[in-house]
């Protein structure tokens, strides 16, 4: 039985990395990165483990393929505490190892049923997803999202996200709200072919305010399966007129069968670094 | 240990939810070696890919045979065929007796034809167990229903050969309100 305790312990603690083979490095206690990292399959941050990284820091990301999706494997997954706080001299930087920095050269910063996570002042770029937070307690500010399928991707967390850029990804954000709370703040979402994209089961656990979400192909674009209305409210688009702000956001107004997306009121101009007052406790 | 077992697959059950979601499912689309299936597939996986967020892979196949067998076993979940090619593996020119043989003899099943005349029709064709994992997926491909004729697929053939199939897929399906 205690054979059998062990096996289950395995699966449940790492199946989600050893289905591939890929190299695993598990951090079990507290570790401190500087310089230059490189990231070949998978980096855990156990339970009890805790990742702190210093500014300047550059974790490259080895385009490695094993399962041919088209998506890289290496990754860093975090069930710990991972504290990744740069500098605006010296920012931390996730990126490929490769020199295109294509989206999905590498698979993402994964935390989840995480202790806690803090980046600021991080540019993660030529991920599938730049980040994601799932049950746990995140805070993320001052950092920029780019090159990524998804920059930004949460579900069931809490989460304070503010002053951030994400710009030429496939979604700036992408989210299934659940059980999620918190506040996304003065974030600039710009030029990705979503802004953000509530897939499904979203309601408005999670405040967006402040925002400057535009130039995005579409800013907002409600996913198949969302069901309920979506709020989002004081956030500047782009745009004076409702009508034209209207025709970025995907929603009841182009299908019938989605929800709406409530706008109103909203700025008339966009956010400016001086209106930005991120909080200092979350 | 009782509970220790049940906790540890309650464990399993949730973390292995959380991998799949991770970079989330992938449903492939299986075609024929044509450009016109090549085309429809590929307005399948736009529309998929932009409204559910769900990746979408598209495998070729020389033969309806092959494809079939891939669907069968699990290695293609969704695929279109027309009636000509249902009638020649059924045996039959009756679609509710073809319908019910490829559910039960491969586990198919047949969604809401995309285009319907006479005999005539095209049909979605997905597997089972996909469509326990994406159960919305029939009310969102029914979105292409009537969209898809011949004629519309020739021109897009013709357009995309010119600025990409990329290109020519999303203003289609734009110029639709469909994403």
């Amino acid at each position: 039985m205690k054979v059998l305790n062990i096996i289950f312990f395995i699966i449940t603690t790492v199946n989600c990395l050893y289905a591939k083979n890929l190299p695993v490095k598990e951090i079990f206690t507290e570790e401190v990165w500087r310089g230059e990292i490189l990231v070949e399959g998978v980096v855990a941050v156990r339970k009890e483990g805790k990742l702190t990284i210093e500014p300047g820091t550059v974790i490259l990301f080895k385009s490695i393929d094993i399962d041919d999706d088209g998506i890289g494997d290496s990754e860093l997954y975090v069930e710990g505490t991972i504290i990744a706080k740069g500098s605006k001299d010296a920012p931390i930087v996730f990126t490929s190892e490769s020199n295109d920095k294509i989206p999905s050269s590498w698979k993402y910063i994964m935390v989840n049923h995480a202790k806690y996570a803090y980046f600021e002042h991080v540019l993660f770029e030529g991920a599938f997803s730049g980040l994601q937070v799932h049950f746990t307690k995140a805070i993320v500010k001052n950092s920029i999202f780019r090159n990524n399928v998804d920059g930004f991707r949460f579900s069931t967390a809490n989460i304070y996200v503010c002053n951030n850029k994400m710009t030429k990804n496939r979604h700036g954000i992408r989210y299934e709200e659940r059980d999620s709370k918190g506040i996304i703040e003065f974030n600039s979402i710009q030029e990705n072919e979503i802004g953000i994209f509530p897939v499904t089961k979203c309601g408005d656990k999670v405040n967006f305010r402040y925002n400057n979400i535009e130039k995005n192909g579409y800013n907002i674009k409600v996913g198949d399966e969302q069901k309920e209305n979506l709020s989002f409210k004081n956030n500047y688009f782009g745009m004076i007129f409702e009508s034209e702000i209207r025709k970025k956001i995907y929603d009841k107004h182009f299908d019938k069968n989605l929800p709406i997306v409530n706008i109103k009121p909203y700025s008339k101009k966009p956010f400016l670094e001086s209106d930005v007052k991120c909080l200092e406790e979350f | 240990m009782f509970r220790r077992i049940l906790v540890s697959l309650l464990l399993f059950f949730c973390f292995y939810g959380i991998s799949n979601a991770c970079v989330g499912k992938t449903i492939y689309i299986g075609h024929l070696d044509t450009k016109e299936e090549e085309m429809v597939s590929n307005i399948l996986s736009r529309l998929i890919t932009e409204r559910t967020g769900t990746s979408v892979k598209l495998k070729k196949y020389s033969n309806v045979s092959a494809l079939l067998n891939s669907a069968s076993s699990g290695e293609v979940d969704l695929f279109v065929f027309d009636s000509n090619k249902i009638n020649e593996l059924s045996k039959t020119t009756d679609f509710e007796k073809a319908k019910s043989d490829f559910n039960t003899k491969f586990n198919l099943v047949f969604l809401k034809p995309l285009l319907e005349s006479k005999s005539d029709y095209t049909v979605p064709i997905i597997r089972k167990d996909t469509l326990k994992k994406f159960p919305a997926l029939p009310r969102l491909i029914e979105k292409l229903n009537g969209l898809v004729q011949p004629s519309v697929i020739s021109d897009l053939v013709k357009d995309s050969e010119k600025r990409g199939t990329k290109d020519t897929v999303r203003d289609f399906l734009k110029s639709k309100n469909l994403i």
